[in-house]
């Protein structure tokens, strides 16, 4: 190869580098997207406010009992809960009888389902709750399939502390 | 002037033109990298003011529920809630270093409102008359009663405006 050929090749050698280096800083810099520092914030602090909050409410028509009771006295014998509650709402939704009462699993469920609905529905964010034992699915509400944030609330069932109900939440965009 | 020194001077003028001409193409480029990631700066920027202040309001002190002295976590008393709402109103200047433009609210949600029960809260509003952009966030809390001991679910809303 001649002299001036070589000189060629390296000139173009040196060009196709400093274009792949300006691709490369093309890329980080201007299409870098903002981190969205707020969504991961909210997301985070739903998912663990959230659980905690609902699991603390305390419920004036089933004795004044917490969630979290209502929920253990559910996944103790989810074919024969102990505690019934006195709530039109949930007696409306399962369309009981006259003076029949629903029972903490039912309540469970449709409460949980009308804050879930009246909160992250009608903010638009996608969620997914689930509460289950080893053998039993005792709540499941909504899905979050992709990336999402998932907090978990384990509440021992049985003083042995064996048997585990997991209450489970994913808030997703 | 000879034939040949003047198409010198004419090949010097080309290229310095070309170098100009790339030289401001370089740095009209350059100009907007820069102006496109100072924008991703503030919009960075502006969703950590909007953490931050709803941080402020979900920890603020003159809030919080305490058993014996100890701070109970995600949780508002609702005598406090009640009294405050006049508090921050009056001392408007002050809460502005904290929150500045915002709009910060707690709404009782479960269990449903008996007839005549407040449910909503307006804490702080200091909403400006044109503002660029609005975030907000919700905090789920627990809204103690120290007078019954119930715990109720409600929603700390926090408004965050920029200018």
């Amino acid at each position: 190869m001649r002299k001036g050929q070589m000189e060629v090749m390296g000139l173009a050698i040196i060009v196709i580098l400093v274009s792949v280096s300006m691709l490369f800083a093309i890329s980080f810099v201007v299409l870098k997207k903002p981190t969205s520092y707020k969504s991961e914030f909210t997301q985070t602090e739903l998912a663990s406010n959230m659980l905690s909050t609902l699991l603390e409410t305390t419920i004036p028509n089933c004795n004044d009992l917490n969630m979290k009771d209502l929920y253990k006295d559910c996944a103790i014998d989810p074919l024969n809960p102990q505690v019934r509650c006195d709530d039109p709402g949930c007696w409306l939704n399962y369309s009981l009888g006259v003076g029949e009462q629903c029972t903490s699993c039912e309540f469970i469920n449709y409460t949980t389902q009308v804050i879930l609905s009246e909160t992250l529905g009608k903010w638009n964010t996608g969620y997914g709750f689930i509460a289950r034992t080893s053998t039993d699915t005792l709540v499941s509400v909504g899905r979050c399939p992709g990336v999402k944030k998932h907090k978990i609330y384990p509440i021992p069932i049985d003083p042995s502390g064996k048997n585990i109900l997991d209450v489970s939440l994913d808030v997703c965009n | 002037m000879g034939k040949k020194s003047q198409i010198q001077m004419g090949e010097s003028i080309a290229i310095l033109f070309i170098f100009f001409v790339l030289l401001i193409f370089g740095f009209v480029f350059y100009m907007n990298i820069m102006k496109g990631s100072a924008k991703v700066e503030v919009e960075e920027n502006i969703q950590l003011k909007a953490v931050g202040i709803a941080q402020k309001a979900s920890f603020l002190p003159e809030l919080q529920c305490s058993e014996e002295n100890v701070r109970v976590e995600d949780c508002i008393d609702r005598h406090k809630l009640e009294a405050v709402h006049n508090l921050l109103s009056e001392n408007n200047i002050y809460y502005f270093d904290i929150f500045e433009f915002s709009n910060i609210s707690v709404r009782k949600v479960y269990p449903f409102p008996e007839v005549g029960e407040t449910i909503d809260w307006e804490l702080y509003d200091n909403v400006p008359g044109e503002f660029t952009s609005k975030l907000s966030t919700f905090i789920p809390v627990s809204l103690f009663n120290s007078t019954t001991k119930s715990y109720d679910f409600g929603i700390l809303a926090v408004e965050v405006y920029t200018k």
